[in-house]
């Protein structure tokens, strides 16, 4: 069967996996941040690449590629929040059991792990969706002020204005939350 | 003394303060304990950020997740290549656009052939199909002809001298304007 498909054909597909494997993670993990929820980052991730792929011929530089990717993901992910109110992440309770993703995780890494994803979740969840997006774009995926500003279409001293806010704010939720 | 705000730290330690701002900040931490223990909890924050780049939420079986984003991707773009193509060839059917563009691209010539052709003449009735015959009349007031009390009348009222003739299944009549001198010749032929 897939002899039968034209080499240029294969060949397309091929880089269509090849750019969906290196940058699927970064993604679903930028857009999970945004709006708190598995489900809906997948689905969101699945239309990110879609609108992507369909302008394949833009992608062919791989830095521009990757930061255009993640403009639209940040961008699908604040219409996301827009359209549906504000981000809901779910209680550490009804999470389901961690799958061992890392078997070689001891129970204490394991803990820990867990520790550090609630105070992430529950630290942005203090944000509003342009301060949580514009501190993931800045502070975890370490993107300059100037390209998270491009990616969020606000000026310079609007970003800055959102970075500083989300730090602040997540400091307090830090500090209220130390025994 | 005067301190920076939380802002200003914050954005000092992720190093987005303009270079006079950035000097300022960094003349007034050597002197304010306070205020380096903000900065220092501002750059652990942004480490702790920067090392959950790549954590994944817990319950998420990655490779699971990603074969069915993969998939759905592919599908996706596949639907969306198929609605841009016209609907035959969405179908599997390159041949049956012309095979039905065909009739009724005839049935339009031919709608516009009939159309541009003459309204289709009556046939008269055969001479003397239950009809009375045709009466030719020739006399002073005029000539005309007429069949079961209908016909019609050329007068020549000032007519001084009308000369007439009778051929076959037609009279004629000339005559002179009494008052203009104009000479007019009438024929009438019955059918």
């Amino acid at each position: 069967m897939s002899e039968a498909v034209e080499p240029v054909l294969r060949d397309s597909l091929e880089w269509q996996s090849r750019f969906i494997s290196e940058n699927l993670r970064r993604i679903f993990l930028l857009i999970y941040r945004i709006v708190g929820n598995v489900a809906d980052a997948q689905d969101l991730a699945q239309e990110v690449f879609i609108k992507a792929l369909q302008r394949q011929e833009q992608l062919k530089e791989t830095e521009k590629a990757t930061h255009w990717l993640s403009r639209i993901a940040t961008n699908t992910a604040i219409d996301f929040l827009r359209r549906h109110g504000r981000v809901t992440f779910c209680d550490v309770e009804d999470l389901p059991e961690p799958v061992s993703s890392a078997p070689s995780e001891s129970p204490e890494q394991l803990l820990l792990r867990a520790e550090r994803e609630t105070i992430l979740e529950e630290g942005l969840q203090v944000l509003t969706a342009r301060e949580r997006a514009a501190l993931l774009l800045r502070d975890v995926e370490g993107l300059p002020a100037e390209e998270v500003a491009r990616h969020l279409h606000c000026s310079q001293a609007t970003v800055r204005s959102h970075i500083a806010n989300a730090r602040v704010k997540f400091r307090r939720y830090l500090s209220r939350r130390k025994p | 003394m005067s301190h920076p705000t939380n802002a200003r730290l914050a954005l000092y330690a992720g190093g987005e303060l303009g270079p006079w701002a950035r000097f300022r900040v960094a003349r007034h931490l050597p002197r304010c304990l306070q205020c380096r223990g903000e900065v220092d909890e501002f750059r652990r924050l942004r480490e702790f950020l920067e090392g959950e780049r790549g954590e994944l939420p817990a319950g998420v079986d990655w490779s699971e997740l990603a074969a069915k984003v993969t998939v759905n991707v592919r599908r996706g773009l596949a639907a969306s290549q198929r609605a841009g193509e016209p609907a035959w060839e969405r179908f599997g059917m390159p041949w049956r656009a012309p095979a039905l563009a065909l009739p009724v691209l005839l049935v339009v010539v031919a709608g516009w052939i009939l159309q541009s052709l003459p309204p289709p003449l009556r046939p008269l009735p055969a001479p003397g199909a239950g009809l009375s015959p045709v009466v030719l009349d020739a006399g002073p007031a005029g000539i005309g002809l007429e069949r079961d009390g209908r016909g019609f009348r050329l007068l020549h009222p000032r007519a001084e001298e009308v000369v007439f003739s009778v051929r076959g299944e037609s009279v004629r009549s000339r005559y002179v304007d009494g008052e203009t001198g104009q000479v007019t010749i009438s024929h009438v032929y019955a059918e």
